[in-house]
């Protein structure tokens, strides 16, 4: 599976390129694709695959937790598991934007047919909100490396280009070329998942092109 | 600036006089100094140029003097590039930070005096700045970071050409569009923050925290343990709507910690529910003390999860009740 990384390396290739944080950890030596973390939600293989690649990593604003550890991917979810407050039973956090709350959940109910799960963007403030970004962890990393190239091409007057990159919602136009994103969306999949409140739903209705 | 005759002057000795006044940038008004002599016997009287002086605005109040101080280092500083060739001066502008930024917007709103002619449509960020002081600046500055990137730039724009032709140099339509952007900010200080300006505040606050505000917590941390440490606004972005006035980024808002207690610190803040909307800015202030009682200890410090995992729910659930005993007063 670690040759299908090809939206990881592309990230990573970028943030060599930019300039931008890009902090390897190590690597789990162990294949723990198709483990339960949580009873009855099988670990997603890529995200098994980035394990094996990079561990725990800095990628921009990105940090993916490592598989174990009081940082770790399970001790993560089970703090945020520990009140049963939606979306946390249904996802599984595997990074976050650093030291801010919004979080990157896979969500192991909605696997295709090889088992590859959605990725969901969680902001864990007061006001949740949650939003479909990719229909697998590497169309995710591949979409990431291509909104921060939209960024370095830009010719924003900006004091900081990088703070106005708020992924996803800046590019709904770019979640929009998952294509198999957009089917799930369209055939209601990600119901009672993505929240409600106005702006998440204006921003579903880019991404649906209505 | 000051101009001073010299013998071997040129012919025409009020346009050399006023020369040197034209290698600056933006508009000013220079005093000449004539003096006239008439022989007997000439036709004419023959006029010298004995000095020549740019009229600098009157000394402002001594609350303004830090603004006008910045003000006056970013003059120079565009005045140093632009003698270096950098022709384009919103370029320039474009690798100001938000602070400077402000600073130069303020600096020049109160020397060009133009905050009496914005008050009819922007009373607060007029009664913000009349103040003066490095507070309005950085006010200013948490305005500017959550202002919409499109509006950023046309307010640079426009106030750009204020500084290099004068505020009179504004055609109808850039007046009438700079008193919307600024009937827009005005407007934005009293309404709920959208998603993305509350990401951009965070995401300066992260910074102004690490870098600023607790640089010492920081290299405690290590880059690698201060991605576990999330930064919490004592007063929420959520409320920042009952505050307009106040800076909601200043370093006193902001409070670094671990992961776990921030998530406890939101489920506390979660439980109001409903009645957010109702809220005015005492209560919330109020509910803000609850929050520092019970969490104070574990603010801007390194803590083990594991180790408070206990003290950590008792506090949470004293919050809980503290909270919900100010809501049903």
């Amino acid at each position: 599976m670690e040759s299908s990384l090809k939206g990881l390396e592309r990230l990573m290739a970028r943030c060599r390129k930019q300039g931008l944080p890009l902090r390897l950890g190590t690597s789990s030596t162990e294949d723990s694709t198709g483990r339960e973390l949580f009873p009855g939600q099988p670990l997603d293989p890529l995200l098994a695959a980035v394990f094996r690649r990079v561990g725990d990593a800095r990628m921009a604003e990105l940090v993916l937790h490592a598989p174990e550890g009081a940082h770790g991917v399970v001790a993560i979810n089970k703090m945020l598991r520990e009140r049963a407050e939606a979306p946390f039973q249904s996802c599984l956090v595997f990074g976050q934007v650093a030291s801010l709350a919004y979080r990157f959940a896979l969500v192991p109910g909605l696997a295709d047919s090889r088992g590859l799960q959605p990725v969901v963007f969680i902001d864990d403030h007061i006001e949740k909100e949650v939003l479909p970004v990719a229909s697998n962890l590497d169309r995710f990393f591949d979409a990431y490396a291509r909104s921060i190239e939209s960024v370095a091409q830009g010719n924003a007057q900006s004091p900081d280009a990088w703070d106005d990159m708020d992924f996803p919602r800046f590019e709904p136009e770019r979640i929009a070329q998952d294509t198999a994103l957009v089917e799930m969306l369209r055939a209601g999949r990600f119901d009672g998942l993505v929240t409600r409140d106005e702006e998440s739903q204006r921003w579903m209705r880019r991404v649906l092109g209505q | 600036m000051r101009w001073r005759w010299r013998d071997d002057c040129c012919p025409h000795p009020v346009v050399q006089a006023l020369l040197p006044f034209v290698n600056a940038v933006g508009r000013r008004t220079v005093e000449v100094e004539l003096e006239g002599r008439h022989v007997r016997g000439d036709a004419e009287p023959r006029w010298r140029v004995v000095a020549a002086t740019t009229l600098e605005p009157a000394r402002p109040p001594e609350a303004m003097e830090d603004i006008a101080r910045e003000y006056r280092a970013m003059q120079e500083d565009i005045l140093r590039h632009w003698r270096e060739e950098v022709k384009d001066s919103a370029r320039l502008a474009g690798v100001w930070s938000f602070e400077q930024l402000a600073y130069w917007y303020v600096g020049g709103f109160i020397a060009k005096g133009v905050l009496g002619t914005l008050e009819a449509v922007a009373p607060t960020v007029v009664s913000v700045l009349g103040k003066g002081g490095a507070k309005a600046a950085q006010w200013f500055r948490t305005v500017l970071i959550r202002t919409p990137p499109a509006e950023r730039e046309a307010l640079q724009r426009l106030w750009m050409k204020v500084e290099a032709e004068g505020l009179m140099a504004l055609e109808a339509g850039e007046q009438a569009e700079l008193r919307h952007i600024l009937a827009r900010v005005e407007k934005a200080l009293h309404e709920p923050l959208d998603r993305q300006a509350k990401k951009r505040l965070r995401q300066w606050a992260r910074r102004e925290y690490f870098e600023t505000v607790n640089p010492r917590l920081a290299k405690e941390l290590g880059p690698l343990r201060m991605e576990e440490y999330e930064i919490h606004h004592r007063i929420p972005l959520e409320y920042a709507r009952l505050f307009p006035r106040t800076d909601i980024n200043q370093g006193t808002n902001l409070v670094a910690v671990e992961r776990t207690v921030h998530r406890s610190i939101n489920r506390v803040w979660e439980s109001v529910g409903q009645q957010a909307q109702r809220l005015d800015s005492r209560q919330v202030e109020a509910l803000s003390r609850v929050i520092d009682q019970q969490y104070g200890s574990w603010f801007h410090r390194i803590h083990v999860p594991a180790e408070s995992a206990s003290a950590l729910a008792t506090a949470e659930q004293n919050a809980l009740r503290a909270v919900k005993q100010l809501l049903e007063r």
